[in-house]
């Protein structure tokens, strides 16, 4: 850190001076005191230090607009990620405005939180080792082989990996829990007494559903990546005289390391993170880390503890996701790889084909069957057949105070969905200009902060609002504004993620070429730049979207009980007994599956398009 | 000398298109084949149908009289020297030169001997645990080649080796790899779409066009007396005339007998002509009249177009004694052995 003796000097400019030689002079406008300056990120502090002016050595027009392309967003960032956190912080150690540790202290000296420390560990290494072993086999096949139906398959194993947590859940118990297909069939073919699969409310359930969750990152990430590689390097390997087996050993498997690396990390921070599919799959005796931040503040009202926790989840999420970032710089992988240019091969012997067929049977059972018993299950009565389920969304009869009918949900859901891809948009598209800017230091740092709200998990955010956003000056307790600002935080990275490459891949020869031709920078902006965003703009969109419909750890926390979102309504639909209830949790499934599965066939087709 | 490699009407395609058509030669050990081509002529794909990573739909592939057919490319001891080199990135200079003597099974100690000899043939020596995303363009190009030799290839297959490299390092190290190659005693194959690397390597080139070889000979040859139009065309010359329908009447009969019989076309190639010094009608060699049309000085020599009637043609004059200025009559003596006919033919 660099530290500068401002002086005034004429008309009123802060003309700083470094004290080191090499450091560089930077000239300032007033109001931007620039007080401490990081040479190796271009970063200069104010006096607060909490708002970061970028030194982009450029002149003071272009410095002041990137400042005002960042404004928002930090704004944004700040009132809704970073005080939230703040608040999280300061309701464990302050609980009643004096400094404890008792908070932590209880956590470590107490073996039932250090269990479900443990179990959170062990369940995610879990689902991360079998979603790896299950999966992998998958990758080659896709990496390697073109087979018919391949684009279909691409779809219909990402479709898992973007649905939402209870419609996964549902899925699953549609499938194999209690009263659930596999069940009934067998109780009716072989005249049971008892149901003969008794998997609801284990481990076993949900660490499943993890792994039908999982198993599109790693063919994405592993798969994409493999089919990335150069065949020349195995090719030279081979006319180096290695053969087949030493060219997989030693070429091919120490390059992919990293994607394997990157793929179970994430796998083992959704695990860590995962709440829905615990929640309801693993039912009250099994609790995560998040599930236990629920129960604490929702179910017991312990809110310094559950601040403790969140602590916890925070500060090993954040752990996990530096190192995952540390993990895959320098390999170039990304969340939904491109695929690759290689001549993919046909299968010829009988071997190929029956690896072939059967990872695509696995496929099959493990990605589709749970999705096809969710439909099924929904137009299943006790009489057969029947569209009762669907009927009862839209009429629905009041039993109970609180009732709220199935379809205002979903009214309530597609409002919130819209807001926030509005909204996220805005915050987005103005962020990600500026991330694009060419050849700027520290875009490393710039990067983490926005994609922070990503390493935290949604229950600690939801937590974060209820306690901090409940009094003046910011009260909206009772506004669905918080809805829609959980919702954007949420999507906000994954805008960005979208935005991002596409603003990069745009050579900055035609905005030079543009300017030189006479046009105004906000002019290039409007002529140059959004036209070839257009489709990643529309890919953003939906993706914000989709998110937000099936947004759930958050939702949990912010919605109120009058305005309940689709997936809020599933869950407790879920948690009622009786078979019209659980009926109608399965048509709202269906609902939510059709909705998040357009939107992602969508997106795959506008990226598809853009290669 | 004996026909090391052998190459029996050699046949390839893709999808219904025929990319190597029923090509046929055989090359001496210790020979350097140049095969030169436009892109899309095929001669990427005949070095992979040698290397064994492609496979010929029809034809034959003999190696020291050994048909290759059933043998995988790591069991033929083939080098190769990839165009974007294929350098393993997750190795550093000295295994990725290791590997193929790894894969041969070399004693360790004759593992170190063999990398250190192969840094010091190409010049990079000290540089053993660099990592290649550090080494430049033209180091990467030399740790390939030194990675192809090292495990001492019966055969050195080349793919545009010097293909990614700017021109100056280009022509240094074309002449570098041919020393290289022939103090090492490799018979090689190398894919270029370069005539002036081509002449630089090679000791015999291979033309390709559309899938089919147009002339095998050494470079002299081609560039004396390329075999077909497209060959001349490939080569840069553009002096190609109708021998039937042109407006030269003079010239042509003022050509050696042998020429007059021309049908097709004839190529003056642009180094055979000379000022005349005077313009006698009795002289033994062909003249030619004409005007200045366009003048260049390019250091070596002028490049002059010269308009005759309605032909336009290219000449390189030597730039002493200056050539005429623009729009100035100018005449010229054609050397006879600069004169090549073609036979009738498309084109």
């Amino acid at each position: 850190m660099y530290f500068f003796t401002a002086k005034a000097q004429r008309s009123q400019r802060f003309f700083l001076t470094p004290r080191r030689k090499d450091a560089k002079i930077v000239n300032t406008e007033p109001g931007c005191k620039c007080f401490h300056w990081y040479p190796s990120s271009g970063l200069c502090t104010n006096i607060t230090g909490l708002i970061f002016f970028p030194n982009l050595g450029m002149n003071k027009n272009r410095l002041q607009k990137n400042q005002l392309l960042l404004a928002a967003p930090l704004l944004f960032l700040s009132l809704f990620y970073f005080y939230p956190l703040l608040k999280i912080f300061f309701v464990s150690f302050f609980p009643d405005g004096s400094w404890t540790n008792s908070g932590l202290i209880r956590f470590f000296s107490t073996p039932a939180y250090l269990r479900i420390l443990w179990f959170t560990c062990w369940q995610a290494a879990l689902s991360t080792l079998l979603t790896l072993v299950v999966a992998l086999p998958g990758a080659y096949i896709y990496a390697r082989y073109s087979f018919p139906g391949k684009s279909l398959i691409r779809v219909m194993t990402t479709v898992p990996f973007v649905l939402p947590t209870v419609v996964t859940a549902a899925a699953f118990r549609a499938l194999l829990g209690d009263g659930g297909l596999v069940n009934t069939v067998l109780m009716d073919l072989f005249h049971l007494q008892s149901q003969p699969v008794h998997i609801d409310q284990t481990i076993s359930f949900f660490i499943l559903a993890h792994i039908f969750y999982n198993y599109a990152l790693v063919m994405r990430i592993v798969g994409g990546y493999w089919a990335g590689l150069a065949p020349e390097l195995q090719h030279a390997a081979g006319m180096l005289g290695a053969s087949p087996r030493q060219i997989f050993s030693k070429i091919t498997l120490p390059l992919l390391i990293p994607a394997i690396g990157s793929a179970a990390l994430l796998i083992f921070i959704f695990c860590f993170t995962s709440f829905g599919v615990v929640l309801i799959l693993g039912g009250p005796k099994y609790a995560t880390l998040e599930v236990e931040i629920y129960r604490q503040s929702i179910h017991l009202f312990n809110l310094p503890m559950a601040a403790t926790l969140s602590l916890i989840q925070i500060l090993i999420n954040f752990g996990l996701m530096w190192l995952h970032a540390r993990l895959s710089q320098g390999a170039d992988l990304s969340w939904f790889g491109s695929s690759g240019t290689r001549a993919l091969r046909v299968a010829r012997t009988g071997m190929e084909k029956i690896a072939i067929a059967a990872n695509l049977g696995f496929m099959t059972l493990l990605l589709l069957t749970p999705l096809l018993a969710l439909i099924l299950r929904s137009l299943l009565g006790d009489n057969g057949w029947t569209l009762a389920y669907y009927r009862g969304i839209f009429t629905g009869q009041t039993d109970s105070l609180f009732f709220v009918p199935p379809f205002a949900a979903i009214i309530n859901s597609v409002g919130f969905a819209l807001a926030t891809m509005l909204l996220a948009l805005v915050l987005g598209l103005s962020a990600a200009a500026f991330l694009a800017l060419p050849e700027k230091k520290g875009a490393a740092l710039w990067d983490a902060i926005i994609m922070l709200p990503l390493a935290t998990s949604a229950v600690t955010l939801g937590f974060g609002y209820i306690i901090t956003l409940n009094k003046p000056p910011l009260n909206l307790r009772d506004s669905v504004l918080l809805v829609i600002l959980a919702h954007t935080l949420v999507a906000f990275p994954f805008v960005i993620r979208s935005l991002l490459p596409s603003l990069r891949r745009i050579p900055a020869t035609l905005r030079e070429a543009a300017a030189l031709l006479g046009a105004s920078p906000l002019r290039i902006r409007l002529t140059i730049d959004l036209p070839l965003l257009s489709r990643a703009m529309l890919a953003a969109a939906v993706f914000a979207f989709a998110i937000s419909m099936g947004e759930f750890g958050a939702s949990t926390f912010v919605t109120r009980p009058q305005t309940p979102t689709l997936p809020v309504a599933i869950f407790r639909y879920l948690s009622k007994p009786g078979e019209l209830n659980y009926g109608q949790a399965m048509a709202m499934s269906v609902i939510l599956m059709l909705v998040t599965a357009c939107a992602f066939i969508l997106l795959e087709k506008l990226q598809a398009a853009k290669q | 000398m004996k026909n090391l490699l052998q190459i029996d009407r050699l046949s390839k395609g893709y999808n219904g298109t025929t990319v190597v058509h029923d090509i046929s030669f055989s090359l001496e050990e210790g020979q350097i084949l140049s095969l030169l081509g436009p892109s899309g002529s095929g001669k990427t794909t005949l070095l992979r149908l040698l290397a064994g990573l492609e496979h010929p739909e029809a034809g034959r592939l003999l190696f020291n009289g050994k048909d290759m057919a059933t043998t995988p490319p790591h069991k033929r001891q083939f080098g190769m020297m990839f165009q974007e080199y294929a350098l393993f990135p997750h190795k550093n200079v000295a295994d990725n030169i290791c590997f193929g003597l790894e894969m041969a099974k070399w004693s360790p100690d004759k593992q170190q001997q063999r990398v250190q000899e192969m840094l010091t043939l190409v010049g990079l020596q000290g540089k053993e645990n660099r990592r290649i995303d550090e080494l430049s363009g033209g180091e990467r190009q030399r740790v390939a080649l030194a990675r192809s030799l090292a495990p001492q290839p019966r055969l050195l297959l080349l793919d545009e080796p010097l293909g990614s490299l700017d021109r100056v390092l280009r022509d240094r190290l074309a002449a570098e790899i041919r020393s290289i190659l022939k103090n090492q005693k490799v018979t090689a194959v190398f894919v270029t779409h370069d005539q002036t690397e081509a002449f630089a390597v090679a000791d015999i080139i291979a033309i390709l066009r559309q899938g089919r070889l147009e002339q095998f000979a050494d470079p002299e040859e081609v560039y004396r007396r390329p075999k077909t139009v497209d060959v001349a065309r490939f080569l840069g010359f553009r002096n190609l005339i109708d021998c039937v329908r042109h407006p030269l009447t003079g010239f042509f009969d003022q050509l050696p007998a042998e020429l007059h019989t021309c049908s097709g076309k004839l190529l003056i190639r642009p180094e055979g002509a000379r000022l005349s010094e005077k313009q006698t009608k009795d002289s033994i060699e062909p003249q030619l009249s004409g005007q200045v049309a366009g003048r260049q000085f390019q250091g070596q020599v002028y490049s002059m177009e010269i308009q005759v009637r309605d032909l336009q043609l290219h000449f390189d004059l030597p730039i002493d004694p200056a050539p005429p200025q623009i729009n100035e009559t100018i005449s010229l003596t054609i050397n006879p052995s600069a004169v090549v006919q073609f036979g009738e033919q498309a084109g």
